[in-house]
């Protein structure tokens, strides 16, 4: 008997050192991810946790490819071709197609890293003044190109609003939020939309006052021109006439040089990086590619060859409207009316001077009728659909400066000086300069050119709205009164459901 | 050691000299076939004397003078007294058992025999399994076992299925049930990248002895992980005597249960014509005619109607389906031999099997090699040890579901048919650079043949275990445990095809391993006091621990399609990698005390650990009771003769569910992000330092009975599963930075009752005689959102889980048909009167998603040597939308379409149908889509005859004459009828069905010899 309780024992003790040897066998770590309370101790993770801020800017909701085609599809630029069916529904402008939740998902999420970022570095130990002044820099401009493009899809724009239909901006979240307890409790109000432009030309000084700029920075990158370049189309946004003059000449004075001339810019067009960009989303990698349904180059162009009408690539969804062909002096063969431009298959008949409208050309009848198509984004990084994405460029500077020296009532109206910056485009286009406009038919011949300048690069709908126009959509589409609820994007439902204080924009 | 053993056998023997006053009887124990039957009990009547046969069922026992009468007893067969008298050796032939309270169940750690177990508790016999064409184990337990609701999404063999026990018991968490097969708990996720790959196909289902699920409080020994049920898989092991040889071999065909009916070019065009038509009613009928030839890529200058209509008359026509679609052969070899002696048993055995599925390119085929071996190491330790290894491959489909264009079981019943497969010259027509006409453009028929991949499954699931007894009442069990998996594949798609044309080839290869390591030690007693109190029961602990990494990498730009390897490719697209995993650990007892084997009453409790929760609550625990009363033990039912059995059973307890992330409770910043070359984090995670398990309490009360002789058998259970603390991504507004965060809220439940009754509706005088056998398996679950969080009446963005309605509850607008003068759809709103455009004030609940009655009915005629089996199985309740059919019945008139909606459609003012007409601009302008609302909403109740077999044992003279021990052949058919109502290809379907690979009806003929 005694024995066998020995024996008994033994095996327990067995059986009890296993599992006092499993104590330490109980804990695991992730291995693709680090703890979020120590992940921003060192130099290199705040480098990577502002990397992981930049890439979010890649997202097809952002700027892989609704910043820039959606804009262009809502209002008078984009004709939808039903190749994918994608588009087709934002370009007849239905209700609910339009910007979509993940925009407003991704950038608060990329706010809440910088909040995070920003109030964490200045405790990590093994980094620079310098580092931190260049972090610091960075996120402001990130930042304020956030709650931009939020404030821009979701809320009127100040001097343009139906006050009636007025809800205000957006939220504006600038403090971390690192746990649960501090989420559950975030129930933000829409700020004053005068405040939310505010906070965004305080983002962007800061980034000016701490970033740098030469003739080798990397684009691709937050830096001090793109910083200006941004001040001064925020403020022509929020009519201040005066602050985009002074940040598009401080700009101009810095990177003016960067223009392109007409006999070098399509080939801008055709290298990875555009000479005019000052500030770009980069997709270098392949494995950053958005791919064949979605990115940029699908969306416009059923070409993979340039000039090769056989072979047929993408989906080409958006291709441009009748009126977009005319400014750009494109002439289809057999008139450019509706019925050809409708149940025909296109080729051009006539091009004007405009080096611009060599980025357009008939595409391949693989997926449904041939259309003019334009070819801005061609796999310029060496793969199918994999293309860098110009958010700024310095013609941009010169026509924001145009804009706000020809618009009536500005405290810098200059009609001499606002023809001079017209003529700086339009003669390194192939165009010869104008003379002699004056008042409206100056202000006109701006707002045309840049229509043509930024096609397909996501500015028109913004361009259009931020003057209160409405949208002049025919032959094509029905057209959409500024005064129609459909040009604000809908809240995400889930945001307003659960939060009473976030006040769902107006029809929605 | 030894010296200890010596000891102890002394004082053993010293004890037996003891009693052995008296004398010694002795004997064999044996089945009626006279093969002797191990283990088996003997023991003298009232007293507490008895002895075990040994492996050729012999024993040896001294009995005092005064004993009358011997009791034997053992597992799986009947009890057996007869009187002493003067004979001193005895041959014993026993009766298999004939009522399932006698047969064995095995439960957590434990075999017990089911008239001593108060759970409940649903078993599946091996000869309800065998010879199936099932590849998987849990296929097997369709309609089988009350309560469990098992659903094959689609025809990939090897394919994922859907099982539920006792209804969905979480909104976000896993709701699939713990398996675990002889003590190892699986692992059952999919990691195939390529295609579906089932974890437990790893076994071949006729080397199952018996599946056992649990269902109530029983499952609570499981603790943390046993939420969903367990279901507990037991494989057949080596018996010992001559060495016994069986050869097993099936073979057969699948095919499709149907083909869709669909569109000639003709009817298509027509119907395009029309939607044009209607898209624009300043066109006249020939611009319409010239602009659908255009969209066919015909010539479309016809300057009048008839040249038109005699040019769409020449068009031919496709039906794709037909190409795509085939015939399977199945088949199957299996070869097992089991024997041994008293000390050491064995049984291995070695199975090939190989399906074809019936559209091209999703393949299985699959080896396994299984080893038992028990060794009787001393008398009071066994070693025991089983392994199974297996390989299966299964051809990679273009997509398993969804809608790709170049998937055949998407696209075939979709292309326009119009388009042919073949040029004129016997090459593809349509391949790039050129494609098809419409926007299924892919030549699937190509691009099935062109492109090829693999999935290559690799399992090794074993195990060790040391028995020692220390005494006749406690025994110790160290065991060892070990799943591996090695799951490989390789896709490629063909620079021939459209998806590889423009990058020249892609290839993506995977590779996934996963390594489950899991002991138990558990100290096992059972002890009778004073004849009438049985107290039996274990402790134990058991870790966990398991790892999954995986590596994948593509590559794009071949020299040529020759060149498929990605070492062949220019450009590196991708590489990934990752880690994950967790342990888990508990401890637990469960303590059964038996009065007189009347009253029963059993605790249960277990002491678990988890990593995946949170950091405070990783531990947790959970209790469980049972009891139950036999009462035809007691003496006012010995008069009565209708009741040969009869029992009631009652318990309550908790198990955890524990389905969720690996690192869920945790704050992370995670990698992946890329920018500018460099790599990033991102803030990806908040933790919850508070996230615990989803707590699941079952009440269950059953009764069984078995009537006139057992000639009726029955088993009642009343179930109310409660699930608290419910796992939830928890939503926070996203201005946070964030979208949700797991979190324990709200409840809801399932409430249900279950019936099995069998019985023989005809028995036979002699054995040659007629016997009809039937078995019929009910259950009914209604499951309830009980809360949510913050009083929120249903979930944010999604109505499907309402308070006070089931999960997956149907919540849209109610179609109301044609209007008759238009056309146009129409959809009933909130005041009831018919509107055009669908607002979301409209919607109102219209069902759930949830099957309500769900079983199967198998008879059984036995005559002669012929045994016919029939199974049925049936669900009702469900509401359901076919993806696949959603497509086919557009009113864009995209695609090809159900010939129905061609028939149906319409066309004139007046006609009264359900069919819009068609518009190719998809939407009437100001009106909702023609699918909107209810529309696509059916009834997915079926019956189904899902196996017949009739098999043909030969008579034992013959069988002896050829040198065999049996000889079977035997016919079968899988999924032969089913009646329902619907368009799908097959109803059992769940999820959205767009493009899978549908079930399939198969015939199978085999024989099985025994030598």
């Amino acid at each position: 008997m005694k024995f066998r309780i020995v024996k008994i024992f033994s095996f327990l003790l067995i059986g009890s050192s296993l599992v006092l040897s499993c104590k330490k066998a109980l804990d695991i770590q992730p291995k693709q991810s680090i703890d979020a309370a120590t992940a921003l101790n060192s130099r290199d993770n705040v480098n990577a946790a502002i990397t992981g801020v930049y890439s979010r800017f890649k997202s097809a909701r952002l700027y892989g490819r609704d910043l820039i085609a959606i804009p262009d599809a809502l209002a008078d630029n984009g004709f939808a071709t039903n190749k994918s069916g994608r588009l087709n529904p934002e370009a007849n402008n239905n209700s609910g197609a339009h910007f979509t939740g993940t925009l407003w998902q991704s950038s608060y999420a990329g706010i809440n890293e910088i909040n995070t970022i920003l109030g964490i570095m200045n405790s990590v130990s093994d980094a620079t003044a310098a580092d931190k002044i260049n972090w610091e820099g960075q996120l402001l401009f990130l930042r304020g190109l956030f709650y931009f493009n939020l404030v821009e899809v979701y809320a009127y724009m100040p001097g343009a609003t139906v006050s009636s239909q007025d809800r205000g901006g957006i939220p504006i979240l600038l403090k971390p939020v690192k746990t649960t307890g501090e989420a559950t409790l975030v129930l933000p109000s829409r700020a004053p939309t005068d405040s939310v432009y505010i906070q965004i030309v305080m983002d962007l000084e800061g980034a000016n006052a701490r970033l740098t700029f030469n003739s080798s920075s990397d684009v691709s990158l937050a830096n001090k021109a793109a910083a200006q370049a941004l001040l001064s189309r925020v403020n022509l946004y929020r009519k201040n006439y005066t602050e985009t003059k002074r940040w598009a000449d401080s700009c101009i004075t810095l990177a003016g040089s960067k223009l392109s001339n007409s006999a070098g810019y399509v080939n801008q067009w055709r290298v990875a990086t555009h000479q005019e960009t000052l500030f770009q989303i980069r997709f270098g990698l392949s494995s950053e590619n958005i791919g064949v349904n979605e990115s940029l180059q699908t969306t416009y162009t059923t070409l993979s060859e340039l000039g090769n009408t056989s072979k047929t690539g993408g989906f080409g969804d958006l291709v441009p409207t009748l009126s977009l062909l005319n400014d750009l002096g494109i002439t289809l063969v057999g008139g450019n009316t509706l019925t050809n431009f409708s149940t025909v298959n296109h080729s051009i008949a006539s091009r004007s001077a405009d080096v611009r409208n060599l980025l357009y050309e008939p595409g391949t009848a693989g997926r449904g009728l041939r259309k003019v198509e334009t070819t801005k984004f061609f796999g310029k990084n060496g793969a199918i659909n994999l293309d860098n994405v110009p958010v700024i460029r310095i013609s941009e500077v010169y026509l924001n400066r145009a804009e706000a020296m020809a618009t009536q009532g500005s405290p810098v109206y200059n009609v001499t000086a606002a023809l001079a910056d017209l003529n700086t485009i339009v003669t390194n286009r192939g165009l010869p300069a104008f003379s002699g406009l004056t008042g409206t038919a100056l202000f006109d011949e701006i707002f045309r050119q840049r229509r043509i300048e930024f096609a397909f690069e996501g500015h028109r709908f913004f361009d259009l709205k931020r003057l209160g126009r409405d949208l002049l959509k025919g032959p094509h589409y029905n057209d959409v009164a500024f005064t129609d609820f459909r040009i604000l994007a809908p809240i995400p439902t889930r945001e307003t459901d659960g939060n009473p204080k976030l006040r769902q924009n107006f029809g929605y | 050691m030894r010296r200890i053993l010596l000891l102890m056998l002394g004082v053993f023997a010293l004890c037996t000299q003891l009693l052995a006053q008296s004398r010694t009887v002795s004997g064999r124990v044996t089945d009626l076939q006279s093969n002797g039957v191990p283990n088996a009990s003997v023991t003298v009547k009232g007293t507490t004397v008895g002895s075990v046969t040994s492996a050729d069922g012999s024993f040896s026992l001294s009995i005092p003078s005064n004993a009358r009468t011997l009791v034997i007893s053992s597992v799986g067969f009947a009890n057996q007294e007869l009187s002493i008298g003067n004979q001193t050796f005895f041959t014993i032939s026993l009766n298999p058992a004939s009522n399932s309270l006698d047969e064995v169940v095995v439960v957590g750690y434990q075999q017990r025999r089911k008239r001593d177990e108060a759970g409940a508790i649903s078993t599946v016999k091996a000869a309800d399994i065998e010879n199936k064409t099932n590849v998987s184990l849990d296929k097997a337990l369709q309609g089988r076992a009350a309560g469990v609701l098992v659903q094959s999404n689609n025809g990939i063999p090897g394919g994922a299925i859907n099982v539920r026990i006792r209804g969905t018991g979480s909104f976000q968490a896993g709701t699939q049930p713990l398996y675990i097969v002889d003590g190892v708990r699986m692992n059952t996720r999919n990691d195939a990248s390529f295609t579906q790959s089932n974890p437990l196909s790893f076994l071949n289902p006729d080397d199952i002895e018996s599946i056992d699920v649990l269902k109530d409080a029983s499952a609570s020994i499981y603790g943390a992980s046993a939420g969903n049920g367990v279901v507990i898989i037991t494989t057949k092991k080596g018996k010992a005597g001559k060495t016994k040889f069986q050869f097993n071999t099936y073979i057969g065909q699948s095919m499709p249960i149907k083909k869709l009916d669909v569109l000639n070019t003709q009817e298509y065009v027509m119907l395009r014509v029309e939607a044009q038509q209607n898209a624009n009613i300043t066109r006249t009928s020939l611009q319409s005619k010239n602009i659908v030839l255009g969209e066919l890529r015909q010539s479309n200058l016809y300057t009048n109607e008839k040249s038109a209509d005699s040019a769409i008359a020449s068009l031919p026509t496709t039906d794709w389906q037909n190409a795509v679609f085939r015939n399977g052969k199945i088949q199957n070899y299996e070869l097992s031999a089991n024997g041994g002696n008293d000390r050491t048993t064995f049984r291995i055995s070695g199975s090939y099997s190989n399906q074809q599925a019936i559209v091209t390119k999703a393949d299985f085929t699959r080896g396994t090699l299984k080893f038992d071996l028990t060794n009787k190491a001393t008398d009071r330790l066994n070693i025991g040890t089983s392994l199974n290894l297996s390989t299966a491959n299964q051809v990679v489909p273009f997509a398993t579901d969804g809608s790709f264009l170049g998937s055949p079981s998407f696209s075939s019943s979709l292309i326009i048919p119009a388009n042919p497969i073949y040029n004129p010259d016997g090459s593809f027509f349509g391949i790039p650079p050129n494609n098809l006409a419409g926007s299924l453009n892919q030549n699937i028929v190509a691009v099935n043949e062109y492109n090829n991949g693999y999935n290559r499954t690799n399992q090794a699931v074993g195990n060790i275990s040391f028995d020692y007894k220390f005494s006749d009442w406690l025994t110790f069990r160290s065991f060892y445990g070990v799943d591996y998996r090695l799951v490989q594949g390789q896709n490629y798609r063909d620079p021939r095809t459209p998806d590889g044309f423009n990058r020249r080839g892609v290839a993506t290869v995977q590779s996934n391993w996963n390594t489950n390591f899991l002991t138990y030690q558990t100290l096992n007693f059972n002890r009778t006091f004073n004849v009438k109190h049985r107290v039996d029961g274990l402790l134990g602990v058991e870790y966990k621990r398991e790892n999954n990494e995986s590596i994948s990498a593509t590559a794009e730009n071949f020299p040529s399609y020759q060149f498929r390897t990605i070492n062949s490719a220019a450009v590196p697209t991708s590489t990934g990698g990752f880690f994950s995993g967790f342990r888990t650990m508990g401890y637990f007892g469960s303590a059964n005390y038996s009065m007189d084997g009347r009253y029963i009453i059993n605790g249960i409790l277990r002491y678990d650990y988890s990593s995946r929760f949170g950091v405070n609550q990783r531990w947790g625990l959970f209790p469980g009771v049972k009891v139950a009363w036999n009462i035809d033990k007691e003496n006012f039912m010995a008069s009565q003769k209708t009741f040969n059995q009869l029992r009631l059973r009652a318990s309550w307890g908790q198990s955890g569910n524990d389905q969720i992330g690996n690192f869920d409770g945790l704050g992370l910043y995670g990698s992946g992000a890329v920018y500018n070359g460099a790599a990033g984090i991102n803030f990806s995670q908040l933790a919850n330092p508070d996230l615990k398990w989803e707590v699941a309490e079952i009440s269950n009360v059953g009764l069984d009975f078995a009537m006139f002789k057992s000639r009726v058998t029955a088993s009642i259970e009343v179930y109310r599963k409660l699930t608290k603390d419910a796992l939830l991504n928890l939503p926070v507004q996203q201005t946070s930075g964030f979208s949700s965060y797991t979190a324990n809220v709200g409840s809801l439940e399932n409430k249900g009752i279950e019936l099995t009754i069998g019985g023989d509706i005809i028995r036979p005088r002699n054995s040659d005689g007629l016997k009809w056998n039937t078995n019929f398996v009910f259950a009914y679950n209604r499951n309830k959102v009980l809360s949510l969080y913050s009083g929120l009446q249903e979930l944010p963005g999604d109505p499907s889980t309402h308070v006070g309605r089931s999960i997956g509850s149907i919540f849209t607008q109610r179609y109301a048909g044609v209007n008759p003068a238009t056309g146009r759809p129409m959809f009933y709103d909130s005041l009831n009167n018919l509107t055009y455009q669908t607002q979301l004030r409209d919607r109102v609940y219209l069902g759930d998603n949830q099957p309500e009655f769900t079983g199967g009915w198998n008879n059984s005629f036995k005559y002669k040597g012929f045994t016919l089996d029939g199974f049925f199985q049936y669900e009702f309740g469900r509401i359901a939308s076919d993806g696949q059919i959603n497509f086919l019945i557009e009113n864009l008139s995209r695609f090809n379409s159900l010939q129905d909606l061609y028939d149906k459609r319409w066309t004139t003012p007046g006609q009264i149908t359900s069919f819009p007409r068609q518009n190719a601009n998809g939407s009437e302008s100001k009106g909702s889509g023609s699918l909107s609302g209810d529309r696509t909403n059916f009834k997915a109740d079926y019956i189904r005859l899902k196996n017949i077999t009739l098999s043909y044992d030969l008579p034992a003279s013959v069988y002896n004459r050829l040198h065999l021990n049996s000889a079977q052949f035997y016919i079968s058919g899988t999924n032969l009828y089913t009646f329902s109502d619907v368009y799908s290809y097959d109803v059992e379907f769940f999820g959205t069905a767009t493009g899978i690979i549908p079930q399939t009806k198969q015939f199978t003929v085999g024989v099985q010899v025994g030598f």
